[in-house]
């Protein structure tokens, strides 16, 4: 026990990094949008004080998202999630705008295309998109929205046909927000057949990202991908062509506890008094003893059922695609 | 005459240690990363003859006494530096059905130091001298399961039997 309360001690009394003092929030906004034959812009604003992190939609299948991104007013000192909806009904229709804010050390960025880099020493916490869609010209549906470990951000797309007689055309953004001075993120990943998955992290969730796997069927709508508290949340509507559940990978990105760069350990809401923790602390260890014994009686029930009825899984590994490259930019040869 | 393979894994131990760090179901982790290990089955000293065919001082000797076929170069290089990354996307099957896919990256960084060779018709055709460090790292969805450096002397890894072509005019 005494290794146990000295570590919890350091770890109350040790000043802790901005980025710890509050874990990341979430902020929700209910709106109606009007029908409209063009996509419009609603945002969710942080307190003030707070970076925007990552965000997004819960929307209804009559309408498309063709937007979700972050959105900083540096002159006005505002950060925000923006949400581009097209609403081709002939009524109003809700979206809910969320916003995950943190104390973080942030920069959002952002390209033309599909991919949007990080800068040098950050790591990506969040992105998203905006696809330039127009019912008269077509465009491009998203089905992929990711973060891309040690890049920054990528998505996937799909061209929608235009209308009879007018030229196909398309033009998407991607947006990234970086996070400074953070250990690199571990992420979270779990593949589901739609419509609804979600995916969780024990601590500090700041983003998320989803991928359409395999085939891009015509009809495929992505109607909410949005941060819950520790869960990342997306639901998509769609059948593949041959009538078939669509399958997405959804990636969690968290933030974990690291040792801060004094040495001191960071907890994530270590707020009480350290001789109020004693008590707590015996309660805690005792409930954890108590909790392992369940588990492993548990683990140890449901092998052996597996064991009996179960047949074994068949793994095939294929490997699909293959590229290499040399880092030209960073050829270095002294004669 | 390492290997990639060699270098990332070791052998069937490193195998399913990097096995272990991908998943804890080592069941189908050991099949990817058996995968992934064929597939890097090929010389280090491969990766860095490509690194030469693309730009290097050597490249430039070739294409030299390739237009005078009777000249003999003998190159120097104090030292000779290129990150490589290798992106490996593995399907998983499960009885027949696709279920994921999973985005390995080997990055091998290569510097060679100390490099005395000869070149001759636009091709290699002898290392006297030459050390070279790697370092690699191997990821999974951005989770590092190995990370590495191991130094070689040129002239065991990158025996000559017969003359490298430097370019493909050659």
């Amino acid at each position: 026990m005494k290794p146990l309360i000295a570590f919890v001690l350091v770890a109350v009394s040790a000043p802790m990094p901005a980025w710890q003092q509050q874990p990341p929030q979430v902020q929700r906004e209910r709106v109606m949008v009007p029908p409209n034959s063009a996509p419009q812009e609603f945002t969710v604003d942080c307190p003030a004080g707070r970076r925007v992190l990552s965000g997004g939609f819960d929307a209804v299948p009559a309408v498309r998202v063709t937007g979700s991104r972050p959105l900083i007013d540096t002159a006005e000192g505002r950060e925000s999630w923006s949400v581009w909806v097209l609403n081709p009904a002939k009524v109003a229709q809700p979206v809910e705008l969320i916003v995950l804010c943190g104390e973080a050390d942030t920069v959002a960025v952002s390209a033309p295309g599909t991919s949007a880099r990080c800068p040098n020493a950050t790591v990506p916490v969040g992105g998203g998109f905006v696809s330039q869609w127009l019912p008269s010209q077509g465009g491009a549906a998203i089905t992929g929205s990711y973060p891309v470990p040690g890049a920054g951000w990528g998505i996937d797309i799909a061209q929608l046909p235009p209308p009879a007689g007018a030229a196909a055309g398309f033009e998407v953004r991607t947006f990234a927000v970086c996070g400074r001075g953070l250990a690199p993120p571990a992420y979270q990943i779990k593949v589901f057949e739609i419509p609804t998955g979600a995916v969780g992290c024990s601590e500090n969730l700041t983003g998320g990202g989803f991928q359409l796997i395999g085939a891009r069927p015509p009809g495929f709508l992505v109607t909410a991908a949005m941060p819950t508290g520790r869960e990342w949340r997306v639901t998509a509507e769609g059948r593949s062509d041959t009538n078939r559940a669509l399958a997405m990978r959804l990636t969690a990105i968290c933030v974990a506890t690291t040792a801060a760069p004094d040495g001191s350990p960071m907890l994530a809401e270590p707020v009480a008094e350290a001789r109020d923790l004693l008590p707590v602390l015996v309660a805690g260890v005792g409930a954890v003893v108590a909790a392992l014994l369940v588990l492993i009686v548990l683990l140890s029930t449901r092998s052996r059922s597996r064991r009996r009825s179960r047949p074994q899984a068949r793994v095939t590994v294929v490997l699909r695609a293959r590229h290499s490259a040399f880092r030209m930019d960073e050829l270095r040869e002294v004669r | 005459m390492t290997t990639v393979r060699e270098l990332v894994f070791g052998g069937a131990a490193g195998e399913v240690q990097a096995a272990e760090r991908l998943a804890h179901d080592v069941s189908i982790s050991r099949a990817v990363v058996g995968r992934v290990s064929e597939a890097l089955d090929f010389e280090i000293s491969d990766v860095l003859v490509w690194a030469w065919q693309t730009r290097s001082a050597l490249l430039e000797a070739g294409r030299e006494t390739f237009r005078q076929p009777g000249l003999v170069r003998r190159v120097t290089v104090v030292s000779y530096s290129v990150p490589w990354d290798c992106e490996l996307k593995l399907d998983i099957l499960l009885n027949g059905a696709h279920t994921t896919t999973i985005t390995f990256v080997l990055t091998l960084s290569l510097e060679v130091t100390a490099l005395a060779a000869t070149v001759q018709r636009g091709q290699l055709t002898a290392v006297e001298t030459g050390r070279y460090e790697v370092g690699v790292s191997l990821t999974a969805e951005g989770r590092t399961l190995v990370e590495r450096a191991r130094g070689f002397d040129l002239t065991q890894e990158l025996k000559i039997s017969r003359p490298i072509p430097l370019f493909t005019g050659t």
